[in-house]
Parts: structure tokens; sequence; C-alpha cells
């Protein structure tokens, strides 16, 4: 399955920036799951400087700073994403247990294994707060392959948490959430990783982008498509895997990864440091169009 | 002189290395102080336990100070703590920090094993570095702990996308202590911002001036080279480069450290700036200069790296500079030291270091750490000698017999997040307090500087009483520390390497705005301080004058004063007139003096004004010369008399103390006359000094002067006016025939050719800005030279007795002249503002884009 996704952000400002400083993870990954084939940045006004790296989580980072005034920013970036049919569909298969997987990590002796443990580790966004092991126990049962534990504990948190899109922003903090039950994708992508990483398996954010469908008989709208935040869980021999608690599935054919990290703060799509222009109103349009 | 020895033949017994620096044969010759000491009961002593069988390093010291009494030593204490106090900035926060009399000697042999055991360690460490910045092998092979690692707030992994070369250690510091066996072991590394190179460099400075003769006696290893080799290595890194730039990145005044960091930045002639000094520009770190944006290659920092970068790093600061590992990453900018580095201090791989140098150097370290222990191992062991230290907070650590009922709790809530070590047993070496030696625990901190031809070891430490806490600054007793060497092994004339040097006089010394700024203010607040001194000495000169002969002009003088000071038209903030006064409350004379002398409410009194100097001195303070700082400290010291200023104090202290104060800032501004490069952005102090003037004349005249009276009176008033303008003596012998308010005003203001007239500090000021760097096409004039080129002309072109001139007894005329000049003065101190000083923007976090929802 190939798509075309066009991400554009726009921030409008009521007084004039005059130099802005920026880190964009805009750009989709390559990785074992899918190739993306070209990937464009279009910035207005125009950036006098752009650069790009990888970071520590081989995601792709821009860097651009912008100095000529402006009161309006649109960052627009295109992309060309082909997403393989993977493995996922045999991973039922794969027997084993979370309880021997955690302990692998316990004591990483590969290279692959080590740079995992890095995600058992809590992070800023993701505290381990009293009840969430108690929780992620219910779907951990000892015996349990850590598949069908993360499947038992996606489908949970789908049920048991009501989708919500004015409850949360981005400070609210996961307590909040755990105790209200509501949220949004990345509420639950990072209710998840809490619970994974209180038990000591290896969880990790992904940022990234969902197709929608319209309802039937109904056009598809510009900009309707939208960013989208799940969680992936690493299965040795296999890789990671990732499962999508704010829809109950497991993504294969519509989901497209931007960029991963121990939580939001590491993946955040567009950061900067802006000198001057007042308040900001942000505005954000994803259109993903199916190419085959 | 001869020894005995008392050396225990035992060899088993950890204290065979024991000897007594103790003087048998000829106890009169030693001095009663320090005979004193050495017959105290020690438990394990620098000099009296650890000296070695022939403690000849210890000799040459005491040959030169036993023919010295106690007073003489306690002279000495005293002259060194005057010297110490000079020029620092005062924290409230943080403790003094003493300075002992007594330097430390260290053997020839006990310092060459130091030497070597840190040579060895600095080399191991920086493989460790390289490793977990790198290949990661000591995690994956399980040497060090990678969960432990991986929770340290100090391992950063922005190390991992810079160039490999960015990350190798630079200038380290490692803090020792030696057990009672007699060997030395390893409390801490710094392998961030190592503290103290100043304070080991004033101190040595300061030991050199008062123990001159003992330091020549004693053949003391010098430390010259060692800051040569220091700013070679940094020379080095900006090798290829015509004007290379380097800064020392310092927090600001509110850092307990400041005063190193400027001593520093004098010391090596580097810039000393802070984070909002620096912006970073496509990819490169540039100085906000008074001449525009100036690239930067070298960054000293004096910061911790978890958030110097605002943009990139999650950990935020108002102290980050965005964009700034970008420059790093681009190979733009070195900051020293490298990133990451106080991962190496953490617990992980602390507790580890022993092991690994088997694993990496194939050798024993030869400086130990302390014996540590899991709390799996320590539950077996006995607790008196133990301590619980957390691998989450560095900070933290409990006796572990004393509070045995805490530990247990604690380590059976979390076992994972503690460890015990052994209790650390310092030993003592003698401190001079109070008039005699006394034993207090010691700890040496040694430094080493990494470079492409190895590491070089600092040939002294810091000998410090106490351990030193970033958030405290330095506190304590600390002793100069000297290396012993035999003469005729030191004298051997050695051939220097050459050095290739580049000739950094040539280079023009680089300032921040803000800097710039600060002595813009810096300068007005020095005349203001002079002037309102100066206004107040007059006035209590007249009104105790008018008290005894009181006839009505000098009733009257006293009386304008009276209003113009309180309706605050001659002090700071000059009003220009005098409707906002409550005509109601009556006040005397004397209270009104008392007010502008001590009142924190009055904005423009005495002390008010030179806490605003005393402020901004700290702002500029490696700027200033040695003998500049004594002279504020002076000042320092006389904000603290008017503070303790009451209501009963008499006049003639009154007058005594301005006299003392005006007497400071004279001397002060003698100390700076001969020592201002303009390139430094000096001529902005003068600027502000004059622009101050400026605006003083015009307020007095304009509140003074503008009304018409009986001429006796109005002659009384000139006159006091023109006493406070030290104007007094010129006016009476030019204008023998006939004065007036009109020859005054000429004088005062109209005179091109007098030097403390209006025009005159107008054309002093026009003359002073082209030294401002040009923002503006040739052939324009900028907004702040056409202020002064109008208030220069209406100066030249006005005369005396139009502005005499009344009209129902006030002198329009003088009063619109003031107010247009007074338009102009205040035009160009803000086009000043914005055009040169406009640092003060500052940054905004943007918005972080929120994830949208995505459809159910």
């Amino acid at each position: 399955m190939k798509y075309k996704i066009k991400h554009s952000t726009t921030y409008q400002y009521s007084d004039f920036v005059t130099l802005c400083q920026n880190q964009a993870r805009l750009t989709p990954k390559t990785s074992r799951g899918q190739i993306c084939h070209n990937s464009r940045i279009e910035i207005v006004p125009h950036a006098n400087y752009l650069q790009q790296f990888t970071d520590y989580f081989n995601n792709n980072v821009t860097v651009f700073e912008i100095s000529t005034q402006y009161k309006t920013l649109n960052v627009t970036v295109t992309s060309e994403v082909e997403l393989l049919v993977t493995a996922n569909n045999d991973i039922d298969n794969l027997d084993m247990s979370w309880t021997e997987v955690r302990d692998l990590l316990a004591a990483p002796n590969t290279k692959e294994l080590l740079r995992t443990s890095e995600f058992i580790l809590p992070s800023t966004l993701t505290p381990i707060e009293t009840g969430i092991k108690e929780y992620a126990l219910v779907s951990f049962k000892p015996e349990e392959t850590l598949i069908s534990a993360c499947k038992g504990l996606m489908a949970r948190i789908f049920h048991d948490f009501k989708y919500d899109p004015g409850f949360s922003t981005i400070s609210t903090p996961l307590s909040v959430v755990f105790a209200q039950k509501r949220g949004v994708c990345q509420d639950f992508a990072h209710f998840a990783l809490a619970c994974l990483r209180s038990i000591g398996v290896a969880g990790r954010y992904v940022s990234g982008y969902i197709e929608t469908l319209p309802p039937e008989g109904e056009e598809k709208l510009e900009g309707a498509d939208a960013t989208h935040a799940w969680f992936s869980v690493f299965l040795p021999g296999c890789g990671w895997v990732d499962f999508d608690p704010t829809n109950n599935v497991l993504p294969s054919e519509q989901h497209i990864t931007l960029a991963v990290g121990r939580d939001f703060s590491d993946v955040s799509p567009l950061k900067g440091v802006v000198f001057g222009g007042g308040n900001s109103l942000l505005d954000v349009a994803v259109d993903m169009v199916r190419l085959e | 002189m001869s020894y005995i020895n008392d050396t225990i033949s035992n060899d088993y017994s950890p204290w065979s290395t024991r000897s007594l620096y103790h003087n048998n044969n000829a106890m009169s010759e030693l001095p009663e102080w320090l005979s004193l000491y050495i017959n105290k009961p020690h438990i394990h002593d620098e000099l009296v336990n650890h000296s070695g069988l022939e403690p000849i390093h210890w000799d040459a010291l005491f040959n030169r100070l036993e023919s010295l009494s106690s007073e003489d030593v306690s002279g000495r204490a005293i002259e060194i703590s005057q010297l110490m106090q000079n020029g620092n900035v005062k924290h409230e926060s943080s403790k003094e920090c003493n300075f002992d009399p007594l330097p430390f000697m260290f053997s020839k042999s006990d310092w060459s094993l130091i030497v070597e055991g840190v040579k060895q360690r600095t080399q191991l460490l920086n493989q460790i570095q390289a490793d977990i910045y790198g290949e990661q092998k000591l995690l994956i092979d399980g040497h060090i702990n990678a969960r432990k690692l991986y929770e340290n707030s100090n391992y950063l992994r922005e190390g991992f996308s810079l160039p490999n070369d960015e990350l190798k250690l630079f200038f380290t510091a490692v803090d020792l202590y030696r057990t009672p066996s007699g060997e030395f072991k390893v409390l801490t590394d710094h392998c961030q911002c190592p503290l103290g190179l100043g304070l080991l460099l004033k101190s040595r400075i300061i030991a050199r001036r008062v123990m001159a003769e003992e330091f020549a006696d004693c053949s003391v290893l010098q430390i010259k080279e060692f800051l040569s080799s220091f700013q070679d290595a940094i020379n080095e890194y900006s090798r290829y480069m015509d004007d290379p730039r380097v800064v020392i990145l310092t927090q600001g005044i509110e850092d307990p450290n400041y005063n190193e960091h400027a001593f520093l930045s004098t010391y090596f002639g580097y810039t000393l700036v802070q984070s909002a000094d620096l912006t970073v520009r496509e990819g490169e770190v540039c100085l906000k200069s008074l001449q525009g944006l100036g690239k930067i290659n070298v960054i000293l920092r004096w910061l911790p790296d978890r958030n110097i970068d605002s943009l990139e790093q999650i950990d935020y600061s108002l102290h980050g500079i965005p964009g700034l590992l970008q420059a790093v990453r681009e190979g733009n900018v070195k900051v020293l030291n490298p990133f990451g580095s106080g991962a190496l201090s953490s617990p992980a791989i602390k507790c580890q270091l022993n092991k690994l140098s088997e694993l990496l150097l194939q050798e024993p370290l030869l400086l130990s750490e302390p014996n540590y222990y899991d709390v799996e191992q320590a539950k077996t062991l006995d607790w008196k000698s133990l301590e619980l230290l957390s691998h989450q907070d560095p900070q933290f650590k409990i006796d572990a017999a004393a509070q045995s009922e805490k530990v247990k709790d604690l380590i059976n809530e979390q076992p994972d997040n503690y460890y015990f070590q052994d209790k650390a047993e310092l030993s003592t070496a003698p401190f001079w307090i109070k008039g005699k030696l006394v034993a207090k625990p010691v700890i040496f901190r040694c430094y080493a500087l990494t470079t492409e031809h190895g590491v070089e070891v600092l040939p002294s430490a810091l000998c410090f009483s106490q351990q030193f806490s970033n958030d405290a600054g330095m506190a304590g007793w600390i002793k100069d520390t000297w290396i012993h060497t035999e003469k005729d092994t030191d004298i051997s004339n050695a051939a220097f390497p050459t050095r290739l040097r580049m000739d950094v006089s040539l280079l023009e010394g680089v300032i921040s705005s803000r800097t710039a700024e600060h002595l813009f203010w810096f300068g007005r607040y020095l005349e203001r301080s002079e002037s309102t001194v100066r206004i107040l000495r007059i006035f209590i000169d007249k009104y105790t004058e008018a008290a005894i002969y009181s006839d009505p002009v000098r009733t009257s003088v006293v009386s304008r004063f009276v209003e113009a000071i309180r309706s605050q038209r001659i002090v700071y903030p000059y009003a220009e007139n005098s409707a906002i006064v409550n005509e109601s409350v009556d006040v005397s004379p004397k209270e009104m003096a008392l007010q502008l002398l001590a009142d924190k409410q009055c904005a423009g009194s005495i002390i008010n004004t030179l806490e605003y100097l005393c402020n901004a001195s700290k702002q500029i303070q490696e700027l200033l010369s040695h003998d500049s700082r004594r002279m504020m400290d002076d000042i320092n010291g006389q904000i603290q008399q008017l503070k303790n200023v009451t209501g009963f104090i008499s006049t003639r202290n009154m007058q005594s103390l301005l006299d003392r104060i005006i007497g400071s800032i004279m001397a002060f501004n003698g100390s700076i006359t001969d020592c201002m490069p303009n390139s430094n952005g000096w001529f902005l102090l003068e600027i502000g000094r004059r622009m101050e003037r400026s605006i003083q004349i015009n307020a007095l005249s304009a509140a003074l002067l503008t009304q018409e009276y009986e001429e006796a009176e109005e002659l009384g008033v000139l006159e006091a006016v023109l006493s406070c303008q030290i104007s007094l003596v010129t006016h009476k012998r030019r204008y023998r025939m006939h004065q007036s308010i009109g020859t005054g005003l000429e004088l005062l203001l109209l005179d091109a050719e007098y030097p403390r007239s209006l025009l005159f500090q107008l054309e002093q000021i026009d003359d002073l800005c082209r030294h401002l760097p040009t923002k503006r096409r040739p052939g324009v004039i900028s907004a702040h030279e056409k202020a002064i080129l109008l208030s220069k002309t209406s100066c030249s072109i006005t005369e005396k007795d139009y502005l005499q001139q009344s009209d129902e007894g006030q002198r329009q005329n003088l009063i619109e002249f003031c107010h247009n000049i007074r338009i102009n003065l205040d035009t160009f101190c803000d086009v000043l503002l914005l055009q040169y000083f406009s640092h003060t923007q500052t940054a905004h976090k943007l918005n972080w884009t929120n994830i949208e929802q995505a459809q159910s």
C-alpha cells in the first residue's frame, strides 16, 4: 500500500516574529514496516537555514531558522510512504511469554536488546503512578504470551477509557487521565507505556498518521485525516510490534510511522523558540491519499 | 634538624607507614604554636602521621616559619583574609571562604604517586566516555549496569548525534583523601564543570605575596606551565582561525561561583558572557556585541549540560541557548567541557571503576575508589563504617549505623535505588584558627588537562576542609598546596618547548551588548552618586548655617532646596515639575537630608544610588582592575554604614560619612582614568557619566533658577547651585564685576570651553559617540546624533540675557530651554537603548504541535 501524505502546520501570530529556530520531526522514517520514498518540506516564509540530522532514536530531524519578520508561519511536508506487508499476521504464533521477554531485557547482552532496554524505564510523560502496575497485571498474567497480553491490554484501554478530545492537553498529567479514564490517542499511548514499563516490558511511543475513511456515500474532506499516536512493544526475534489502543487494532495498512521515542516529548513534530510574536493560533491539517 | 620517626615495625598493621613529625633533639627550635599542635593527640594527621620517614618537605617550610611568633602568623592570616575579600561579589547564601596562612606540603614521592594516579584515571574515564557514547560495549557486556546508567539524568542521548571528537574530556578534577593507612583514595570526580581553579589561582597569587620567602625556599613547583598548556589547548581548537573568539559562559551574578568565572575571564583574557549574550544564527554561535553579531569559536562553559540547549533538550532552562547543539554538530563551535561527561560521576560507573580499570587498562587503579556494596552484600556487614547512598540523588548520603532504622526502611522499599560505601576517614591538617593550629579533615582537589599530547596534571591542588557544593559556592577552609622539589632538579634550565601562539594582543576585545549597557549605567550611577552627595553636602552646610544666622536670604535658600529635593527635581528621577508633592506635610531640613542620605523609599537617595552602582559594578567586574575593585569594596562598606544610619545621627557624622563616600568615588574615578581601552566599550561609561551630568545641570537650573526673586536671595540660590557644580570659584573669578543669574547660566549652560558646563558635556558626548559602530547610511545622521546636535545648537545660539529675562517672576525662556534640552537628552538615551542595547528581547517557547485526535 502506498500513500501520499500532506501535513500542513500553520502558526498565526498577533505580532511580528523577528526570529525563530525550530526542530521538526515531520519526515517519516524508513523502517522494517515502511519505506519513505520521498519527502519534501516547504517552509513559508523561506528558511534561511535548513539542515537535517538523525537523532538518538533514528528519527529524521529537520533544523531550520527563519530570520525574516513574519506573522504567519507555514510548514508543509509532503511525503510518499509505502507500507510493507509485514510478518505481523504471524505474530500470534510467537509464543514467547512476557516474563521471558522481561528477563531478557533486564540483562541486555546485544546491541539491540541494550537499545531496547532504554524503553523499560519510566519517562517524564509516563510516570508509573500507583495502580498502574495493578491495572497492567490483569492482562499480564504469569503464563501469558507477550502478544496476547498486549492485545488484552489494548482492548481493555479501548473499552475502559472514553475518547474525549476536549478533555486533555499535552500538560494533563497521566494520573488524571487514569483517574477519569478519558483522553485522546496520545494519552492512551502514554498510559499503555506506563503499564508496560511498570512490569519491565519495553514499549515505545509512536507518532504518525492514520487514514480515515468517510462515512459511506460521502466524499472525503480535505484535511480531515489526522496525526495519530500509538504504542509499540518489543518482541525478541521479531522486532517492534505496534498496537493502537485508540482503535483497538494492530496497525497494518492504515498507520504510517513518523517518529518514535520514549514519549511525546521525544517525537514532538514541531518545536521551536520564537522571538516576538505575541499570541499565536495553531492550525494543523493532514491529508492522506492512497496512491495504489 | 633531625627527627625520630615513630614507625611501627609491624608490617601487617595498616598503620605501618605512619611516622611522627616530631622534633626530639631540639624541641625548643620549634615555635610553641607548632609544637603544641604536634604534641596533641591526632587520629591521623598529615603533618604528624603522614609526613613520611624523611619529612623534608615540611622541614623546608618550618625552617622558615620557626622564627615566627603566633602573633606573626595571625597577622598573616588577617592580611590574607583581606586580600581574599577584595573585589568579590558577596553572596548572602554562601559562607565565607577562609584561606589558611600555612600552605599544605606534598612530598615529592606522594605527589608523583598522585600524578600517575590522576593521569591513569583520566585516561580511563576518557575511554569509558568514548564507549558509553559510542559502541556501548561496556554496557552490552554488563560491565556497566545499563539500566542504572540510562536512569541517570546526566547521561545525555544528544551525545550520540554529535561528532565523536566533541565528547573527549578536556579539563577535569578529582577529589582525593588519605586513608589512615596512608594511601590516597577518590571521593568524587568532576568531569563537567570542575570548580575551584580560579580559587586556587587566587590563593596562589596571595600565597606568593604573603609567603614569598618560604615559597622560594621550598622550591615549590610552579603552576604557570599548566596554565599555558590550558590556554594552548584552547587555542588549538581555533588554530585555523584569523580572529578566534573564546568566551567563558557563566550563569550570571546569581551564580555562587560567579567570582571564579570573572576571575578566570580576567586571568585568561576571555570574554565573560551569559547565555542571553549568545545567539545561534544559521548554525553558528554569535555574541551579541556592540558591533553586531560576532562569531564565537570556543565556549568554556560553566553551566550544566543537561539543559544548555533550550530548543533541542527536553530539560528546559532559562539559561539554555537555543540551537547550541546544532552548532556543535556542525562543527562550528567547540564547547568545553564536552557534553555528557557528567554521567562519568554517576554511581553506575563510579562503583565499577576498580573493575573497569582492570578490564580496559589491564592494571589496578592507582587511586582506588572506596569499597562499594550493593544492598544484598551490605546485609552481612557491620554498618559502623558504612554510609548509604542513592543511585538517583547525588546529594543523598546518610550514616548507615547512626540512622539504621531509616536505612532499613529505605532499602526494603527500593533495594535497587541504594548502595553502601565505606565511610571516608579523612586525614587532618593544621589550620590557623583564632590564634592556634586546629586539626581539620582535608580533601585535595587535583586538576587534569587532556590534550592530544596526553594528560597533564596541575602541580598543585586545592586543599580544603569542607565539601564544596555547587549550590553554596566555595566555602569553608582552603590552603594553597605546595609540591616540594629538590632545588637542583628544579633549576635545571630545561629548554622550554617553543610554542606557536597567536599574538592575541592584536585582536580587539569584544564585549557583549549587555556589558556595554552595564558600562553606560555604571557611568550614570557613578556621576549620580557623586552629584547627589555634593548636593547633600551643600544642603547640610546651608541649613546648619541658617540655623545659626537666620536671616531671610539664608532661610529662603534652604527652603528652596528642601522643596527641590522633596519634589525630586534636582535628584533622581529629576522630575520636571513639583506637582506631585503633598504640601501639607512639613519636613525639616534635617529630616530631608536624612531621607536623601539613607532612605530606601526615596528613589534617588544616596544609599539606593550606591547600591545600583555596586550592582552594576558586579556586572562588569571582569573589566575592572584589582585596585578599582577594592574601591568598590570600600563603597560597599559605606552602604553597610548607611544601612545603620538612624534619625539620631549627628550632622557632623553625616558630613564625615559623605566625605568618605565622595573620597571613595573620586578614588575609583582615579583608578579607572588611565586604563580604559575604548575598544572594550569603556567610552560608554564616559557617555553615561556625561549624560547624567548634563541632566543634572539642566535639572538644577530648571528647578532653582527659573523663578525671579530679590537680587540678594537670587544670588544666594545661585551660589548654592554653583557650589553643587563645583563652579563657585570660577564664577567669582570670571565675573568679578557683576554677577547675576545670567552670568551663572552662561557658565553652567552655554560656555563650550568650561569643563563643567552643559555644552561642554554635549560636545564630549558627541565626540564619544564616534566610537559607536555606525548603523546608518553615509550622509544620514542617526537619531541619537540628531538629539545631541539639537541640544548643542540651542546651547550655542542662546544668549545669557535671553535666558535671564523674566515675566511676572518667571523666566519663561529658561523654562522652555531646559524643557527642550531634557526632551533631547531623553531621546538620546532611548535611541541608545534601542539601537545598541536591545539584547533584552527574550525567547518564547513555541507551543508544541498537539497531536490531534484520531477518528475512532
